[in-house]
């Protein structure tokens, strides 16, 4: 049972953690050099044209007034609006998490489903020649750029092959309907595929070793030889047994994963073309979009810090010890 | 200025970057004082100061790849003379502050080239012109001379051609002479279309060769193909409200949906669009003949009130981007349903070739209410965009698509051979490139060389190296220390080695710049001034004449209390 007074205490840090960031991005982005103005730096700007620009932005309060402005929207939910294209912030974002989430769920539950059955085989079949070039695989695909396997990827099965699309998330001239209608069409999933596929292959690295190494020391425990000894058959064990048993790491760290999972990849999303929140952000920074940059950066922050919670909750439910030690490895 | 050019990208630098990078390596080690004296070592050392340490920065290889590489290179090239200097790499954001506050010593910047800097008075006026040397002001390098606002001011009031092009040309020479800031190159804008979908590319001069309209309405569609699109990695820098507009980009886009009274036709000349004709009653009255039977896309008649009224609210709301561009109007006077007579503060040569181009007509009857609801239009988030354009606006994803479709009551409905018009934001130019083969994108611009190669090695696909507008140069300080001396600033221009820059980060795509007017800019181009081919021997010699010396290891000496003895070169 999880014990209301370290429910209390953690939900007390999230609380204060958001805080802190909702505050750190209001000035991070704006002790920053430059402002939304000096992407048209000109000859021409004349220096009551910039002001009036600023004016236009909002930016010619003083610092505190923005600040208190700032933290009363958020409050209630006001992110501002998108200087780049007037759109106001929050239902952006979330439209864009929508299609971010597309890639990232199903790569996620790939790499976490599949992952830890690799990860089991392997340890089983400890320095034998699967888990030998298995574990070199998986730490190959780890250690590969997903821009130069994503490049790759496309050349392949979209330029050479031509059986599937370059990027975006649907042809050129198609207008996007709701975001039902997008989860919903055959033609975002088929532009779906390689990037869920890079992702994946990127992200199950980590579930195998995790599970490889925990299982490895879980098959050396008494009750393993046990259950040998008591003739249960070897799938059982290794999966029914000692692979539950290695499992606590990996769900902790999945819930991790999917708390990271709403930001996307900048670089995945860049190669892919694909609108999510990782490129949004990324294109908000390089145009001093302060609104959706801070509503992004909020968004993602606010997810990790939530799915941190969620997994210590889970992992004191899963192993009570760690309400006492507050860690889990 | 602009940040945003991005003609070069990352990965065609790895031969250049890599001979340049080793060079400079080598010049960390030799150059900066540190080797041999390049010119007379000074007899009296206590007499001399060496010279205080220079910043020489530029943007960030991702800000801009080729102005970085300049940097590189033109530091390695400088430092040969003697003098020390620090590489800096900064942000857009520190680079214009940088440039407001005139807080550089080098600082590698550039002007891009818009179609309407064929009529070079943005290159020529706000860059030099004396009236914009204080801090903010668009003059950063502080260049002054009275000789030169009097020849600027005759250029941009002169309504003759060729005469405004003897001023124009004037003011090249006086520059070049007096080296200002030292020119380096014009870039080859890239692009390249497939051939497969349409055939009879024309390009327009300048950055944007087939996005534009004139180009547009040349193409012809092979086997029925409709849609014409647009692969590019440029995000537009603000969009959809044309309040709002703050680039290039985005006005000209907002010239698909809206009219201008004018546009500019492939060789950049001025010819009608929403206007039937133009005609100046006298140097400061333009009387403008609105076409027959115009409509907006929801069927409400273009009108001289239309006219004004776009006019006004410019000139009244503000939109700063189009603030030089509406400065010289001062009021219109409706004389027919179809007839506006423009009154101008003080003459302006380039009111129809700059302000008439720019500035689209919006209409009233949607305009107007949107003035009365917002403090500023621009804060209109779901803007209607009813113009009364070639092409109507149907959807905007930002970061990935604008969808546009024909017009077909517009007067060019029947030239332009597609329906639909898509401006496609990509992530990256590798999959634009692999797009561009295989069909799913029918044109591109802003392409590095890399790309353009494999482009132009692809069958059914015409790749084009188009001359150029845009000019890129080093900003120096001519009010600050030895730059004040023309001569130390001809000196800088001799150590300059262009044609390194053109063969190696731009693979021969581009021309030496010998002032702010490219060689593609027929009309006012002028070839005949100084030039300053590279020549070490002269730089020295310049250097030796306003008295500089150098000591034992090679690094620039100043005499102290140094005074500058040219200051400014007239024309003769």
């Amino acid at each position: 049972m999880v014990s209301l007074s370290y429910l209390g205490k953690r939900l007390g840090l999230m609380v204060v953690s958001l805080y802190a960031v909702i505050t750190i991005l209001f000035f991070l982005f704006r002790i920053l050099p430059g402002d939304p103005t000096s992407r048209v730096v000109s000859p021409r700007f004349s220096a009551e044209q910039q002001e009036q620009l600023m004016a236009q932005y909002g930016l010619d309060e003083p610092l505190h007034t923005q600040y208190i402005l700032y933290m009363r929207n958020f409050a209630v939910g006001d992110l501002g609006q998108s200087f780049q294209h007037g759109e106001p912030v929050l239902p952006f974002i979330l439209d864009r998490t929508i299609n971010t989430l597309i890639l990232t769920v199903p790569a996620i539950l790939i790499a976490f489903i599949l992952g830890p059955f690799i990860g089991a085989l392997f340890a089983w079949h400890r320095n034998g020649r699967l888990d030998n070039y298995g574990t070199a695989i998986a730490l190959t695909t780890y250690a590969a750029p997903i821009f130069w396997t994503g490049m790759i990827a496309l050349m392949i099965f979209s330029f050479t092959l031509n059986i599937l699309p370059s990027g975006g998330m649907r042809p050129a001239g198609d207008v996007p309907g709701t975001a039902v209608d997008r989860v919903f069409s055959l033609v975002t999933w088929q532009h779906a595929i390689l990037p869920i596929v890079i992702f994946a292959l990127w992200r199950i690295s980590r579930p195998i070793l995790i599970t490889r190494n925990t299982m490895i020391d879980v098959l050396g425990d008494d009750f393993i030889q046990l259950k040998k000894a008591e003739g249960t058959p070897e799938s059982t064990i290794r999966y029914r047994h000692a692979m539950r048993n290695s499992l606590l790491p990996v769900v902790h760290y999945g819930a991790l994963a999917i708390g990271y999972a709403f930001g996307g990849s900048v670089i995945l999303e860049t190669v892919f073309s694909w609108p999510g929140l990782g490129r949004t952000m990324w294109d908000a920074v390089q145009a001093h979009d302060y609104p959706v940059v801070q509503g992004a950066f909020f968004l993602m922050s606010f997810m990790v810090i939530l799915f941190n919670f969620i997994a210590d909750i889970v992992s004191s439910w899963l192993d009570p010890r760690v309400k006492d030690e507050g860690v889990v490895e | 200025m602009s940040s945003n050019y991005n003609g070069v990208n990352r990965r065609e630098f790895i031969v250049g970057t890599a001979a340049s990078g080793a060079v400079v390596g080598l010049a960390g080690c030799t150059g900066g004082g540190n080797g041999e004296a390049p010119g007379t070592i000074a007899d009296d050392e206590d007499e001399y100061e060496p010279l205080p340490e220079m910043e020489f920065a530029s943007v960030a290889q991702d800000e801009d790849a080729l102005r970085y590489e300049v940097g590189n290179l033109a530091q390695r090239q400088i430092e040969a003379l003697g003098i020390r200097t620090n590489r800096e790499v900064v942000d857009v954001g520190t680079y214009s502050d940088k440039l407001n506050d005139r807080e550089f010593d080098f600082m590698i910047a550039a002007w891009t080239g818009g179609t309407e800097r064929l009529f070079p008075y943005y290159n020529l006026f706000y860059s030099f012109h004396s009236q914009f040397a204080n801090l903010q002001g668009g003059n950063y390098t502080m260049f002054e001379s009275d000789e030169y606002d009097e020849m600027v001011e005759n250029f941009r009031d002169e309504p003759n051609e060729q005469r405004r092009i003897e001023y124009a040309q004037n003011c090249q020479e006086i520059l070049a002479e007096n080296v200002p800031i030292i020119f380096t190159v014009h870039p080859d804008a890239l692009v390249a279309a497939n051939t497969d979908q349409f055939t009879n590319w024309q390009e327009m001069v300048g950055l944007y060769a087939y996005n534009n309209i004139p180009s547009l309405t040349e193409i012809e569609s092979v086997d029925g193909e409709d849609q014409v699109v647009f692969g590019t990695t440029e995000a537009l820098e603000t969009y959809p409200n044309f309040f709002n507009v703050t680039g290039p980009d985005a006005l000209r886009l907002h010239a698909f949906t809206y009219d201008p009274l004018v546009r500019l036709n492939l060789e950049g000349g001025p010819t009608p669009a929403a206007a039937e004709d133009w005609e100046w009653v006298d140097e400061t009255t333009l009387d403008v003949t609105l076409r027959a039977d115009m409509t907006f896309h929801d069927g409400e008649p273009v009108t001289a009130e239309d006219v004004q009224f776009t006019f006004d609210a410019i000139q009244e709301q503000g939109i700063p981007y189009l603030g030089s561009d509406i400065d010289p109007y001062g009021s219109s006077e409706i004389l027919d349903d179809r007839t506006v007579r423009f009154s101008l503060d003080n003459p302006f040569s380039g009111f129809v070739q700059i302000s008439l181009y720019r500035i689209p007509i919006v209409p009233e009857h949607i305009w107007s209410d949107a003035i009365d609801e917002y403090d500023h239009p621009s804060e209109w988030s779901d803007p209607d965009m009813t113009g009364s354009g070639p092409f109507e606006f149907i959807d905007y994803e930002p970061g990935t698509q604008i969808v546009f479709e024909k017009n077909q009551d517009h007067y060019l409905a029947d030239d332009l051979d597609f329906e639909e018009f898509v401006y496609r934001i990509y992530g990256s130019q590798s999959a634009i490139i692999g797009d561009l083969e295989s069909g799913d994108v029918t044109f591109t611009q802003y392409m590095g060389a890399e790309h353009w190669n494999q482009a132009n090695e692809t069958d059914g696909v015409r790749a084009v190296s188009n001359p150029g507008l845009d000019a890129h140069g080093i900003w120096i300080p001519n009010n600050e220390g030895p730059f004040r001396d023309v001569r130390f600033r001809k000196a800088l221009a001799h150590a300059v080695n262009q044609q390194e820059m053109i063969d190696i980060l731009l693979q021969g795509s581009g021309d030496e710049a010998l002032h702010p007017i490219a060689p593609a800019n027929v009309r006012y181009h002028n070839d005949d001034v100084q030039e300053y081919p590279l020549d070490l021997d002269r730089a020295v010699e310049l250097l030796e004449d306003a008295g500089f010396r150098w000591n034992e290891s090679g690094e620039l000496l100043m005499p102290i209390d140094w005074e500058p003895e040219v200051e400014y070169i007239p024309l003769e």
